[in-house]
């Protein structure tokens, strides 16, 4: 109760003192060397897709792909799809791996890294070179 | 400005917030943890307040430990409106501390880093954004040369202006720089302040050198009393000029400077709205309080117990009204200074009202 009582006075003040010019002097500010607050933002949503290939332009299943340190595999059309959340955009690195050996063709792992932005579906097709 | 004489409008707005502040000391609501996640250091600043060094022989806290704590101290606080601030020494000498972030993210922890920006390129910012971090702070203490001289390190500077200038192009993310003014670069605030509004800074924090760590020992680096008020002339003129959003730190009672010179009114939450737990386990309230500003240690007690149950001297500070502040006609305003400007006797070492007022008599 005397919690309750207290949250009441203090938005009551905060709304006098903005009445008489003084909006955010309770303003609560970094401490110290302490970093701004930032409480509240908006989360971006990322979406990357894409289909794993042969040379030879035919599709992969079941390869290993990381991307941000979660792993996802490639479906039966050798396709991916991945959705993050996340304030920022930026690169991200992705790393594809054959990982079931000559089951569906034998191939090399490859690196790749790719700029994302916002709201935006990115297409990252892949060619798997295959091992000799 | 008349210092000391306070106008009836800013006397009236005074009053309600000394009843806020009662109000908030009251709730005693933990929102600010600071973690001092290592002492380590890539630089060897002249105004360091913590003596860190690049050997420091104190053993990082795991990240396992703080991790306990902060699951601890979850049910009692709301998560998203508390924020985890890594300190140091240079918190990007951690290499897991995104690994710490993420997890603070996955628990609905808003958190941020301060830096020197020296380890900071676009792929460690990368990983970081990308581990949910919601604000920084850069330290830039003037041009190359002060810069360099205070920070010890001849590429500090270069490192630095490098890191704002990433930070500038990022959309929407919060961050601020922070300037420790001394007899160094005083003379440089004015160009400086240019150069990070052509770099794209939105957010500039002033804060000005004070007797404590290293600092101690550099005593020809303290601004004079006459500097120190054309300092708070300077910031209560750009603030006007609204080119940039410049505050100066949470420290001192200021006067008549009181919102001239910064958003907020002068209140020292530390104990009251700050935590913070030290590369030992010491739970205390800004870093810099240590001593027998300590409350508690983490490898001994619960934190959320100490902070509920202790604290005290943080929340009463009738027993500052001692030494210079006991004939304070201001005194109710400002409760004794920042505690961090109190040593391990609890004398106070700096008062920026006297410090302005000499500036006047002189």
């Amino acid at each position: 109760m005397k919690t309750k009582i207290s949250r009441a006075l203090n938005k009551y003040i905060v709304f006098l003192l903005s009445v008489i010019g003084f909006s955010l002097v309770c303003n609560q500010c970094a401490a110290q060397y302490g970093v701004p607050i930032q409480i509240q933002y908006k989360m971006n949503q990322y979406k990357m897709k894409g289909v794993v290939k042969s040379e030879k332009d035919s599709v992969i299943k079941n390869i290993r792909v990381i991307i941000r340190g979660d792993t996802i595999y490639t479906d039966t059309n050798g396709c991916f799809k991945y959705i993050y959340k996340s304030m920022s955009g930026g690169t991200v690195h992705l790393n594809f791996t054959d990982i079931d050996g000559k089951k569906n063709g034998n191939y090399l792992p490859k690196d790749t890294t790719v700029f994302i932005k916002p709201e935006q579906e990115l297409n990252t097709d892949v060619i798997l070179k295959k091992k000799d | 400005m008349e210092l000391m004489k306070l106008g009836i409008k800013k006397r009236i707005a005074l009053e309600l917030f000394r009843q806020y502040k009662k109000n908030t000391v009251k709730l005693h609501e933990l929102n600010y943890l600071f973690w001092e996640c290592t002492l380590r250091c890539n630089l060897n600043c002249l105004h360091c307040g913590s003596d860190c060094r690049s050997d420091c022989l104190i053993k990082d806290m795991p990240a396992s430990d703080f991790l306990e704590v902060i699951d601890s101290i979850t049910p009692h606080v709301n998560p998203n409106k508390t924020m985890i601030v890594f300190s140091g020494g240079e918190p990007l000498m951690r290499k897991d501390l995104e690994q710490c972030g993420k997890a603070l993210y996955d628990r609905g922890f808003p958190w941020g880093t301060v830096t020197n920006g020296y380890l900071l390129n676009a792929s460690r910012l990368n990983t970081l954004l990308n581990s949910g971090m919601r604000s920084m702070t850069i330290s830039l203490d003037g041009f190359e040369k002060s810069h360099n001289t205070l920070r010890g390190n001849n590429k500090s500077y270069e490192k630095a202006i490098n890191a704002i200038q990433m930070l500038a192009l990022i959309k929407d993310f919060k961050y601020d720089i922070v300037t420790c003014a001394s007899s160094l670069n005083f003379e440089e605030l004015d160009k400086l302040k240019n150069l990070l509004i052509n770099i794209g800074v939105k957010e500039w924090r002033i804060f000005t050198i004070f007797p404590v760590g290293r600092a101690q020992q550099h005593k020809e680096l303290q601004l004079t009393s006459l500097q120190f008020k054309v300092l708070f002339d300077f910031i209560a003129k750009s603030r006007r000029e609204n080119r940039i959003k410049l505050n100066y730190g949470c420290e001192g009672f200021l006067g008549n400077y009181e919102s001239e010179v910064r958003d907020n009114f002068f209140f020292c939450r530390a104990g009251i709205n700050i935590g913070s737990i030290l590369v030992d386990g010491s739970i205390s309230a800004c870093p810099d309080l240590r001593g027998n500003f300590i409350q508690g240690n983490i490898y001994k007690d619960n934190f959320m117990q100490v902070w509920n149950e202790k604290f005290t001297l943080y929340r009463n500070r009738e027993w500052t009204k001692t030494g210079i502040c006991n004939d304070c006609k201001l005194y109710k305003y400002c409760e004794g200074n920042g505690m961090h400007l109190r040593n391990e006797n609890n004398e106070l070492l700096f008062c920026h009202l006297k410090k302005i007022e000499q500036a006047n008599i002189n």
